[in-house]
């Protein structure tokens, strides 16, 4: 994305540090999308989702902090938020934004080199995914994911939310993608050995017994998750979640 | 529990910020340079890293770059910690690819409200 993808909505209540504010962004290259001195009347422009960001005044917001925040995103996570103070911020002032939802605190003070490059840094992330990739493989009841790229597993506990496992080895990575390819479906240990080895290049013959002890380093990484994968009696590994 | 790695070569400052990442709740690699920073990412990964930008072997901005040109390790937030408060080292510490920049020495309660909001904002 180009700056000009990036549209900045300005929320400062004083006129004359609100015009140097969106001077100093649209001369940085930013579509400058509104500049009113309401939260609420911004909260309705930004519901339509146009915002890439969000620079206000704490003073500026008709509600404390918390509840400012969560209106202007409408209860989600975006856009990111930066507040503006006209002083340098205290430690105490700084601990209360962040604590209160704002991705930054900044001072009209800041040089605008640091201010920028701020804001190039936060936008950057909107164009780049971050978590789990595109690479990812799902489990069929949704619990459990995992990123092919990175060799991560992500389950979901109980908040909802992807929580990260330990990282696997590319050999345990391997073994966890075909059971996610095929849920349900039971593998020889002679498939699952073939996979690694086919994984490894081809050179180095696995051991019989090095599957379960991949598997079984395996159900470890995954905790609860490793549950699912499950033996079958003179067959081999099935992976099954439970209902 | 996430993992964050420390990175800095001033063992003190190492020491003090573990403990104050422990204490906030997280599992802590540390790191006494660049190089070493590096081999704890790939062998044993991280979720966050902190890194002090100057650092022997591999500094904190040549670190973030090899970072975030790794697909494993791409996506990690980034906090850089310095003594050095030019402005245009700031800027360029977040050019060079780092999420936050917390100069030296800093407050405890802020040094921790920032990673949590960088996990909020990253990690979620």
């Amino acid at each position: 994305m180009t700056r000009q993808d990036h549209r900045i909505s300005v929320i400062v209540s004083h006129p004359q540090r609100r015009k140097r504010w969106t001077a100093r962004l649209r001369e940085a290259g930013y579509e400058i999308c509104a500049c009113f001195d309401d939260a609420g009347l911004v909260a309705r422009a930004i519901g339509c989702g146009r915002h890439t960001l969000v620079i206000a005044d704490a003073s500026a917001l008709s509600r404390p902090l918390p509840a400012a925040i969560k209106e202007l995103r409408h209860g989600g996570a975006e856009p990111p938020l930066i507040l503006l103070a006209p002083e340098t911020p205290s430690a105490g002032d700084i601990v209360l934004a962040l604590e209160a939802g704002a991705d930054d605190i900044v001072s009209d003070s800041l040089e605008e080199v640091v201010v920028l490059a701020r804001i190039r840094a936060i936008l950057r992330r909107l164009s780049a995914p971050a978590g789990p990739s595109t690479s990812q493989l799902t489990s069929p009841q949704g619990g459990l994911r995992l990123d092919t790229r990175t060799r991560r597993p992500y389950s979901k506990a109980g908040s909802g939310k992807w929580q990260p496992l330990p990282p696997l080895t590319p050999s345990e990575t391997q073994l966890l993608s075909q059971f996610l390819r095929a849920p349900g479906v039971v593998f020889s240990r002679r498939t699952l050995m073939d996979s690694i080895r086919d994984d490894a290049g081809g050179d180095s013959i696995p051991l019989p017994n090095l599957v379960d002890k991949h598997i079984q380093t395996l159900r470890r990484k995954l905790s609860r998750a490793g549950r699912a994968i499950q033996s079958v009696y003179g067959r081999g590994y099935i992976y099954m979640e439970e209902p | 529990m996430r993992t964050i790695l420390v990175a800095d070569d001033d063992a003190g400052f190492r020491e003090l910020v573990s403990e104050l990442l422990g204490e906030a709740g997280y599992r802590v690699l540390k790191a006494s340079d660049g190089a070493e920073a590096w081999e704890l990412l790939e062998s044993s990964g991280a979720d966050m890293a902190v890194l002090d930008l100057n650092m022997p072997r591999l500094d904190g901005l040549q670190l973030t770059q090899r970072i975030r040109a790794h697909p494993s390790h791409a996506a990690m937030p980034i906090m850089m910690m310095t003594i050095r408060e030019l402005a245009q080292d700031q800027a360029s510490g977040y050019d060079h690819g780092a999420d936050e920049y917390l100069p030296k020495p800093f407050d405890h309660r802020v040094f921790i409200a920032k990673v949590r909001a960088l996990e909020r904002r990253l990690l979620a």
